[in-house]
């Protein structure tokens, strides 16, 4: 089968490899019809992880079921499923308890398993055309019927979606409430979506791009530009000197400044100066427990410069952590069904699977325009 | 009497080590950005060395065979005693080694560097499959913990051992 292979940092080509198959008697076999290019795959791009070279990387996939194994009962060859990156096995302690992100059978040692990303696991990614999906009645979801129709839409319930969601989740978005959203990115832009239909009064979200800052105002959000610095100010004035009642975080540790510079705690120490007295954070960017090849001193060792005293002189609470794409993807699909919501307005390019190298370039340069990609290994 | 032993399985009493590993590396790398004075580093990175010895004596005594045997894969099992080995010679040599040395450092840092690859691959490769084999990790839980209790006294008390 055809695949995106990571051969090293700012290196990826599409190979032929070994076909994906059916390994254990629990297995889906996926022909992948969607699987999109995401924000955490450049962190392995650019070489910021140990990913080993020879892998293949994808983990927002959505496709066919073609075989099942053995073992499988609810999965039939024929669905349309979409896969959460999450890969849990549904039976241990967190997966019992919802907490699929964490699970741990899959990865063992390490809380979470996930398609084609380093540190979680063996599992090969699905920006191929092939995917094994281990534990596949417990993996897969189930699409409804117009999701031919709708791929684009339903892909995003593979990361995106819900991860936009858990971060107002963690931060206890309700309605009326007011929400800061730090970083415009797709994840951010769902954060943004997920605030409105969850009826926030006020959703504001600060980033430098200005064509991400123009989707984002498409959700009825007010758009800051922090290009010139300021974003601050601007939103203490709007939130009447207050602060907003929630916060979220949606950008992670290679945020940077706006000469371009990584401050790995530039948007958390943004986030307690804009949320207010006994608000709440909800922290969904990706951030590590060691970055050896950081510049930064505190950052080579995992940590930051938080400025602790403000957030505790301010009663603030903080939620963190990956999505478990499982506790959501279901409801949030019959948002997509029942044409509430229309998650595939952050795609801006949809590509074969060939064309995968030249999008991670283009993407990584975070070149106008490029906000979301959607590759189609069968197109 | 059944002893009281807190993990819950073998993976989780062997990735325990791993982890608390992975942290006395982390602590050691701090210390050489920080430019501490060699005895500081040394005691560290003895520290690491005693911890990977015991580690990989309870592995080889008892896990490995076990797992070697309910997998039937030896590539696999052989694979991962030469990581033990290259771990070892590095330790000598560290041991070996005065904390002045220009080379000690390096030499730490190259045992982290094999230490996180042979760890990754036993979470992937071993831990994975054996949880996935009919191996009794639960049973085996018990035997490593006793060993390594062993062991770790014998090496606090290292004149006894030779004795």
């Amino acid at each position: 089968m055809r695949a995106l292979v990571y051969n090293g940092p700012r290196k990826v080509a599409v190979e032929t490899v070994p076909d994906a198959t059916i390994e254990r008697a629990t297995d889906v076999l996926v022909k992948i019809t969607s699987t999109n290019i995401c924000g955490s795959d450049l962190h392995m791009y650019e070489g910021r992880t140990d990913m080993e070279p020879g892998r293949i990387l994808g983990h927002e996939n959505l496709g066919i079921v073609i075989e099942v194994g053995a073992a499988v009962d609810r999965i039939k060859v024929g669905d349309r499923v979409c896969l959460p990156f999450n890969i849990g096995c549904g039976f241990c302690e967190n997966c019992e308890q919802g907490l699929s992100g964490f699970c741990l059978t899959c990865n063992p040692g390490m809380a979470g398993a996930a398609y084609g990303f380093a540190g979680m696991g063996p599992y090969s990614g699905g920006q191929a055309e092939l995917l094994r999906v281990p534990y596949g009645d417990f993996n897969c979801l189930v699409l409804p019927r117009d999701a031919e129709e709708k791929e684009a839409d339903y892909v995003m319930l593979a990361d995106v979606f819900p991860t936009g969601y858990h971060a107002t989740e963690l931060a206890g978005v309700k309605p009326g409430e007011s929400v800061v959203i730090y970083g415009a990115g797709p994840v951010g832009l769902m954060a943004a979506m997920s605030s409105m239909i969850k009826g926030a009064s006020q959703v504001m979200v600060v980033d430098t791009h200005k064509d991400r800052l123009a989707l984002a105002e498409k959700t009825g959000a007010i758009a800051i530009d922090d290009t010139e610095g300021g974003g601050v100010e601007k939103i203490m004035e709007l939130t009447g000197g207050k602060g907003a009642d929630r916060g979220c975080e949606c950008v992670g540790y290679q945020c940077c400044n706006m000469h371009r510079e990584e401050v790995p705690n530039l948007t958390m120490n943004n986030l307690v100066a804009t949320v207010k007295a006994t608000g709440r954070i909800g922290v969904v960017g990706v951030f590590v427990p060691e970055d050896p090849n950081a510049e930064d001193k505190l950052e080579k060792r995992g940590r930051m410069a938080f400025d602790f005293g403000a957030y505790w002189y301010k009663g603030q609470s903080m939620g963190t952590g990956q999505t478990n794409v499982k506790a959501y993807d279901r409801l949030l699909s019959r948002l997509i069904e029942k044409d509430r919501v229309k998650p595939s307005w952050i795609v801006s390019h949809q590509l074969p699977l060939e064309k995968a190298p030249e999008a991670y370039a283009n993407f990584d340069e975070r070149k106008k325009g490029w906000t979301k990609v959607v590759l189609k290994p069968h197109l | 009497m059944t002893p009281t032993v807190p993990f819950e399985n073998a993976v989780d009493l062997l990735d325990a080590d791993h982890k608390a590993v992975k942290q006395m590396f982390i602590e050691y790398d701090a210390l050489c950005e920080d430019a501490a004075p060699a005895p500081a580093r040394r005691t560290v990175a003895e520290k690491i060395c005693e911890a990977i010895t015991v580690h990989a004596r309870i592995e080889e005594e008892i896990f490995y065979p076990a797992v070697r045997e309910a997998l039937g894969d030896d590539a696999l099992m052989d694979d991962a005693l030469a990581e033990h080995a290259e771990a070892k010679a590095l330790i000598a040599e560290i041991k070996g080694m005065n904390a002045t040395s220009s080379k000690y450092d390096a030499t730490v840092r190259k045992l982290a560097k094999a230490i996180d690859e042979h760890v990754l691959e036993e979470r992937e490769q071993i831990f994975l499959q054996a949880m996935q084999s009919p191996l009794d990790l639960r049973g085996l839980a018990v035997l490593l913990y006793e060993r390594k209790k062993q062991l770790s006294m014998a090496s606090a008390h290292p004149v006894k051992e030779k004795a």
